[in-house]
């Protein structure tokens, strides 16, 4: 298999492979370098995403959008549970500061436009809310961990 | 402090955004706060908080950012679309641009400097941060852009009184409506750069201006350190650590950096 190059190209015809075979996900690796490309739909908004310039970067490379709700490989989930997905590359903080207590916990309740946690990225701290009034089952990821484009971090499941 | 709380001067400094409003308080718990508020009232791109002290200002995770008297403690408000948001970090820009607008008061000899992605350095000490905080509302994105800035000598409580300066220090004093013009002269030509993909001279800037870029340092993360070399920044602002023997490359997003010797 050919090993990946970032370079713009090559980037093309990658992406232009996923769009054909609907490819949600793809990772291209070798012993040095890493080429992981996360595609969604469009009408989801993403921040902060890193473009590409450094020759030959590996880890962060070439992310082109996030994935869509949905954990790859995870069972499937009730139609009631929604996946809040990382719209952004960034570190991710499940309280406001250290020593505080989390914003929010497994089996708390939440409402619309509460904030879930916060991603920073670049020192800005991008507050990540509840788009619907429901219960958290499960917070997915852990204080002080990097996430990507895309990574599921927590189930809720809507209220009806 | 009276010029401090001319509003009319500050709207004057400001000549960015010129229909925004500006809000002047002698004190205030936080600036970031108080836009945030008034963001969320739907104030457009450009509006202005200033304060000559803050109760409770901030820095990253909730530490709290000594704001005495003699410093000057603005937040002003962004409106990004997406594509800005892939573009390189306002944050970074931020930093930049007080670096821009201190060459015009401080020694030749004493050239600011940034701490990645966006202290701003004088001898060394840190004299100016930047805080973004940014949420997603019907309206679209608003980002908080917070700078903290010891202009006028001020007493340091003595955690950070060997880590922290002031301009003052340096022998220049600008008046804070003089440096905040200098700012947003700076900041509206680097940011408008930065919309029309001109980024990339704008990296090499800030890059000139990263004394640790090239060398070996440790990034202290959320849960962890990692030690490489600073070997340059992504397009975006990053920081690209490369391993000592050059074969991985990481780009971070966040962290602390800090100088280590070569071994």
């Amino acid at each position: 298999m050919e090993h990946p190059q970032v370079d713009l190209d090559h980037l093309r015809d990658l992406m232009n492979l996923m769009e054909q075979f609907d490819f949600d996900e793809l990772e291209v690796r070798d012993d040095a370098k890493r080429l992981h490309l996360v595609r969604r739909p469009r009408n989801q908004p993403q921040q902060m995403a890193p473009a590409v310039v450094v020759p030959g970067m590996v880890g962060a490379a070439a992310p082109i959008a996030a994935a869509a709700a949905g954990e790859p490989g995870a069972e499937a989930l009730p139609a009631d549970v929604e996946v809040i997905t990382s719209p952004m590359v960034g570190t991710f903080y499940s309280a406001s500061s250290p020593d505080a207590s989390p914003f929010v916990s497994d089996g708390e309740e939440v409402k619309e436009e509460q904030v879930l946690c916060i991603i920073e990225a670049m020192k800005v701290m991008n507050e990540i809310k509840a788009e619907c009034t429901g219960t958290v089952l499960k917070v997915l990821v852990a204080n002080g961990e990097a996430v990507e484009y895309g990574e599921p971090l927590f189930h809720i499941r809507r209220d009806s | 402090m009276t010029e401090l709380l001319d509003q009319g001067a500050f709207l004057a400094a400001r000549a960015w955004c010129a229909e925004a409003p500006v809000e002047v308080h002698e004190e205030l718990p936080s600036t970031n706060d108080r836009l945030a508020q008034l963001a969320e009232e739907g104030a457009p791109e450009g509006t202005l908080v200033v304060a000559g002290s803050q109760t409770a200002g901030r820095g990253r995770h909730g530490r709290s950012w000594s704001s005495p008297e003699g410093g000057l403690y603005f937040s002003f408000l962004l409106r990004p679309d997406e594509a800005m948001l892939r573009r390189l970090a306002p944050t970074l820009v931020g930093g930049l641009a007080v670096c821009q607008a201190l060459d015009g008061f401080t020694p030749e000899e004493t050239r600011p400097q940034l701490k990645w992605p966006n202290d701003v350095l004088l001898d060394g000490r840190k004299v100016a941060g930047v805080l973004g905080e940014m949420t997603r509302g019907s309206d679209g994105y608003r980002l908080v852009l917070g700078l903290g800035i010891n202009l006028a000598a001020v007493e340091f409580p003595d955690d950070v009184s060997e880590i922290a300066t002031s301009v003052a220090a340096t022998g220049a004093c600008p008046e804070p409506t003089a440096f905040l013009a200098a700012f947003f002269e700076s900041f509206t030509g680097l940011y408008r750069s930065v919309e029309r993909g001109g980024g990339a001279l704008i990296l090499a800037q800030a890059s000139a201006r990263m004394p640790s870029l090239g060398k070996p340092i440790r990034l202290h993360l959320a849960n962890e350190s990692v030690t490489g070399i600073f070997s340059g920044l992504s397009a975006t602002g990053g920081l690209v650590l490369e391993s000592e023997d050059g074969t991985q490359r990481n780009v971070h997003l966040a962290g602390e950096v800090e100088a280590v010797r070569p071994r």
